[in-house]
């Protein structure tokens, strides 16, 4: 059951630290969804073909890292709204996987397999790298140099600039660091978790990763927390599924959303509030 | 310790002289005030000095070095530092924080937060100015945020620093205390360049003045040689006394304040004035320096702010011309045409839309007011800031309202769109209307008012003597 809830909770633990980053640095990012499925696709893909889980993981970062560039190219360089790029980069990755399926599997609609890592200690090594996670972002975020600098790019952008700073190249930088994070988090959802492959697989881990972000108060330990109880709820909606209650046995649907109905009743009672980067959202213009 | 020469700086904007042939030498050893009026060119000469921006001729070097003006990092690191007068310090992180956040270019990877503050702090102490380094920046009170602001532009041993009208934000024991240092300053043998419109205050600190009108290097003189008198005589020029044409007023009294005080957003007190009246058929000018209580007064007359003392008499229809055009006057991202027309009326109701008749209206109001527009469906953030001015002053105008509040209305204006907005104000008078034009633009005042006075630490003093906005509170 353990192993169940903690390979529930790995993609959206690595998405929710990237967006952690990303979202200290002054940007939110819509598009961790496309990410997310992108970096599924083509971690496993890759690996299909390569034999090589190593190799896999490391492409979809490396796609990762590349989309989180294209998209501060549109939000920090040309200062376009940070949620209509990431909206546009969900629908791309969208469209362009389920293109890459249909070419890759045909029109049958089947899964695809591939064979998990082997186990370390009874768990898939990606586990390891989540429980991890958390830490590293920490560290990095709070106990460097760099992360200071993220930080306050995403609190109050003028005064980065004023100790000489490029506020657009922190947020190039963090935008990249969290796309890999997202390309990871997408590889551990089709290798480590399903070991399959089907269109749309992501089904809304990216917002979740958002959601969870805001529960966790953008402080990476408490995000992870958060990103490890909506995991138990769906670990238990999981084992649910198709049982009765009180005689009563509840639609299948209705399991499934209810990760997603967590999530939002947590947001309801914590709503925005206090904590929010304060420059969240805004591209940063010199000039005004 | 090397001297800050000024080399016949010049700089334009557009059809503006901002800053013409000036030179001046600054002495390590001294606090050197800079004064002058609004505009006279204070803000682009420090903007100058401290590297934001390229003269279009002349230089400035320290010691036997030229600075690289234009490059603002490089100018500080060659010891040129600026104290800006809104702070460049992040209001969600610690004291410390903001102290390291500065000296961030001097290291890489870890964060070594003691280290990297510590020179700020233990010079805070050696100056007896303390601060809490585990503070939160947006928990301290303005005066304490300056010190961090300050002790970060001393802390790479700076020769020079320039500091932009310090003490607008502080209270009388905070601008003592913020002299004393500076004094210290002066006594380890910096160039301390201070930018000041307060007299009494910038009496008691400098030891050399240098004042500006309009661009111009008009002196520079020692503590000693000058008196007050003459510092003022030098800032306004011949045009002390303003005496307004003496056209009798209408009876009808439009609006008025009694024993009004207002706050600023931040709750702190800008305004006090004991009896204003307003009345229909006048221009009724008020004068005196950005930030004594312009926009407060600008506000509690048109009715946006209420006064958190006295009252505001009258019912009067308003038309507003804010000093801000861009941010309070338009909405940048829509239309000409939206902008033009959306009158204040029709959001009460469910009045519907008539896009027909608005473009009607604009097309007339493009055609009276002479706007320079490529097309009206455009954003009104593609106009110059002239055309943009015409806009807000069409729009508020083209109805004829009782009272008609105008703050700075032709700043950043070329002659032309000023002389436009001054006829339509005269027109307004002529109309019965009654006009509040509040303006740091002494000229403008002596043109267009009947009847005058000045702010002045948030107080009214009636009457011609410009001399009264130059006092302290």
């Amino acid at each position: 059951m353990i192993a169940t809830i903690l390979l529930f909770s790995v993609p959206l633990i690595l998405a929710a630290m990237g967006e952690v980053v990303g979202q200290r640095a002054g940007m939110i990012d819509i598009g961790q969804e496309g990410k997310i499925l992108i970096g599924a696709f083509v971690g496993f893909i890759v690996a299909k073909i390569t034999g090589s889980l190593i190799v896999g993981y490391a492409l979809a970062v490396v796609a990762g890292v590349a989309l989180g560039c294209l998209s501060t190219w549109f939000t920090a360089k040309l200062q376009l709204d940070q949620v209509v790029v990431g909206t546009a980069l969900n629908l791309l990755a969208l469209g362009a996987t389920s293109i890459a399926f249909r070419i890759y599997v045909g029109d049958s609609g089947k899964l695809l397999s591939i064979d998990k890592a082997p186990a370390l200690f009874g768990l898939d090594p990606v586990v390891y790298l989540a429980i991890l996670s958390p830490a590293v972002i920490w560290f990095v975020l709070m106990k460097t140099s760099w992360g200071l600098s993220v930080r306050a790019s995403g609190e109050y952008p003028p005064a980065v600039e004023a100790a000489g700073i490029s506020v657009i190249r922190r947020r190039f930088e963090a935008a990249m660091l969290a796309g890999g994070m997202s390309g990871l988090a997408g590889a551990a959802l089709s290798i480590a978790l399903s070991g399959s492959l089907g269109e749309g697989m992501s089904a809304g881990r990216g917002f979740l990763a958002i959601a969870v972000v805001t529960f966790g108060r953008w402080r990476a330990p408490w995000v992870a927390g958060a990103a490890l109880l909506i995991g138990v709820i769906d670990a238990v909606q999981y084992r649910f599924q198709g049982q009765a209650i009180l005689g009563f046995k509840p639609p299948l649907q209705l399991w499934q959303a209810l990760p997603y109905l967590g999530a939002l009743l947590i947001l309801f009672a914590l709503g925005r509030g206090a904590g929010a980067p304060a420059a969240l959202g805004r591209a940063y213009n010199k000039e005004r | 310790m090397s001297e800050l020469v000024v080399k016949g700086v010049r700089k334009t904007y557009g059809s503006l002289v901002a800053l013409d042939d000036f030179s001046a030498t600054f002495r390590p050893g001294e606090i050197h005030a800079i004064l002058g009026e609004n505009g006279a060119g204070k803000s682009t000469l420090v903007s100058i000095l401290s590297g934001f921006v390229t003269p279009d001729q002349g230089g400035v070097s320290l010691g036997s070095r030229d600075l690289p003006l234009g490059q603002p990092t490089r100018v500080r690191q060659l010891g040129v530092s600026m104290v800006h007068q809104h702070f460049a310090l992040v209001p969600a992180m610690t004291v410390e924080e903001n102290f390291a956040l500065d000296r961030l270019w001097s290291s890489k990877g870890l964060l070594n937060l003691s280290e990297l503050a510590g020179p700020a702090l233990e010079l805070a102490e050696r100056l007896d100015w303390a601060v809490e380094p585990k503070a939160r920046v947006a928990d301290l009170p303005v005066g304490v945020r300056q010190r961090v602001e300050i002790l970060k532009a001393l802390v790479g041993n700076a020769p020079v620093i320039i500091l932009d009208e310090p003490t607008a934000v502080l209270s009388a024991e905070e601008v003592e205390d913020l002299f004393r240092v500076l004094r210290s300053l002066r006594d380890e043998g910096k160039v301390v360049l201070l930018i000041a419109h307060k007299l009494d205050e910038v009496l008691s600190v400098a030891d050399r003045f240098t004042v500006l009108r309009r661009g111009k290097w008009i002196t520079t003189a020692d503590r000693g040689d000058v008196t007050k008198e003459q510092l003022v005589q030098w800032m306004i020029g011949d045009q002390l006394n303003i005496e307004p044409a003496g056209r009798k007023l209408g009876e009808n009294v439009v609006c008025a304040l009694r024993k009004v005080k207002a706050n600023d957003e931040t709750g702190v007190l800008r305004l006090t004035v004991d009896d204003l009246e307003v009345r229909a058929g006048e221009i009724f000018g008020i004068g005196g320096v950005d930030g004594n209580g312009q926009k407060e007064l600008a506000e509690v007359l048109v009715g946006i702010t209420a006064p958190v003392a006295g009252t505001r008499e009258g019912d009067p229809s308003v038309a507003y011309i804010p000093q801000d055009r861009q941010r309070e006057g338009l909405v940048l991202d829509l239309s000409i045409v939206d902008n033009i027309s959306f009158e204040r009326t029709s959001l009460v109701g469910f009045a519907i839309d008539n896009p027909k008749a608005r473009r009607r209206l604009a097309t007339e109001l493009i055609e009276r007011y002479s706007i320079k527009v490529s097309e009206a469906e455009g954003p009104v953030k593609s106009l110059s800031g002239g055309n943009q001015q015409k806009v807000v002053v069409a729009r508020e105008l083209n109805t004829k309202r009782d009272l008609i509040v105008a703050v700075n209305p032709t700043r950043g204006l070329d002659f032309r769109a000023a002389a436009f907005v001054h006829s339509s104000l005269l027109a307004a008078r002529e109309a019965g209307s009654a006009v509040v034009l509040i303006t740091a633009d002494l000229d403008e005042l002596r043109e267009l008012s009947d009847r005058v006075g000045f702010l002045s630490g948030g107080g009214l003093k009636l009457g011609g003597d410009a001399s009264a906005m130059l006092e302290g509170h």
